[in-house]
């Protein structure tokens, strides 16, 4: 059979198909809730936390104190074992993605307080 | 199994491993290493940030589940989360079939590689509809090996098909791509557009 001399050739394809290519990246919200899902001993990660994780962030990323409530969505995916001390004061500016997994998963954490604030 | 594939396989299985007792740095370093690639593939066959996150997420999560189940020597982790993942998006895909289109947004700017810029962005566009309007199969060996860059081996494995099959779908999958692409493409210049 002969190759329709109309078509692309396989290099012209391969061209083609490499202009709709782009390097793979992670936004940090999300990379943040897969790590919070991680196993953690006596914390099993669910759904159902998962998705308040992510409605958490989805507040944060319209561009209103986005690190609290990325922590919040961290304490709530990461269960009770998790925290965040709350405060706008306390929230860095730097590095903030390991900042805020470390800050979530070391100190206690008033979710509701958070959200007034934020609401604020 | 060739050395590199079997260090990698116990590499990421190892971390699994580890990620299952609870080590944060293995956790971390399997999201960092998979995620990327994962959710571009998610991306790719969606067409919707959110949809294709909530994928990433739902595969991760499936992996974080078995992880302390997970017995080294079965399959790559990498290759697991991609099958794992393209059977999330074939769920979506069967639930929604619209597919969403990113159209490229025309903007004002006088850069002297804003025509360029343009010209690439609308090719990108031509090319992005005309691999979706691909048979699911065919898009998504397309996807594995153009874009995800996988051997043939691994993209069969996540397919679940031979490799033969998977050379039989991308063939299919290239032979309409380059009809559909040629059929489209701008006529060629017949000027010479030289200066003596």
């Amino acid at each position: 059979m002969t190759e329709d001399t109309r078509m692309l050739s396989d290099e012209a394809l391969d061209a083609l198909l490499d202009t709709d290519k782009t390097p793979p990246r992670l936004p940090a919200t999300l990379r943040m809730r897969l790590i919070a899902a991680a196993p953690q001993p006596g914390v099993a990660p669910t759904g159902d936390s998962l998705t308040l994780a992510r409605n958490g962030m989805a507040r944060a990323g319209r561009g209103r104190n986005w690190a609290r409530a990325a922590a919040l969505g961290l304490t709530l995916a990461g269960g009770a074992a998790a925290g965040f001390a709350g405060g706008a004061a306390a929230l860095p500016t730097a590095t903030p993605e390991q900042t805020l997994l470390d800050m979530a998963l070391s100190a206690p954490f008033d979710p509701l307080a958070a959200f007034a604030e934020d609401d604020a | 199994m060739a050395p590199d594939r079997q260090q990698a396989l116990d590499a990421d299985a190892q971390l699994l491993r580890a990620a299952a007792g609870g080590d944060r740095e293995a956790v971390v370093a399997l999201v960092d290493g998979n995620g990327p690639r994962v959710l571009a593939l998610a991306r790719r066959m969606l067409r919707d940030e959110q949809a294709a996150e909530d994928v990433v997420q739902e595969a991760f999560l499936r992996l974080w589940r078995i992880a302390p189940e997970w017995r080294a020597g079965q399959a790559r982790v990498s290759t697991w989360l991609h099958r794992v993942a393209l059977n999330l998006c074939y769920d979506r895909l069967r639930k929604k079939r619209e597919i969403l289109t990113d159209e490229p947004v025309e903007q004002i700017d006088d850069t002297p590689d804003a025509e360029a810029e343009l010209v690439r962005a609308q090719t990108a566009a031509r090319v992005r509809a005309a691999v979706d309007a691909l048979p699911e199969r065919q898009r998504a060996a397309i996807e594995l090996c153009h874009y995800q860059e996988l051997g043939g081996a691994e993209a069969a494995e996540i397919l679940e098909v031979s490799v033969e099959a998977l050379e039989s779908l991308l063939a299919r999958g290239r032979r309409a791509l380059r009809a559909a692409l040629a059929e489209d493409r701008p006529a060629p210049r017949t000027d010479s557009g030289g200066m003596p």
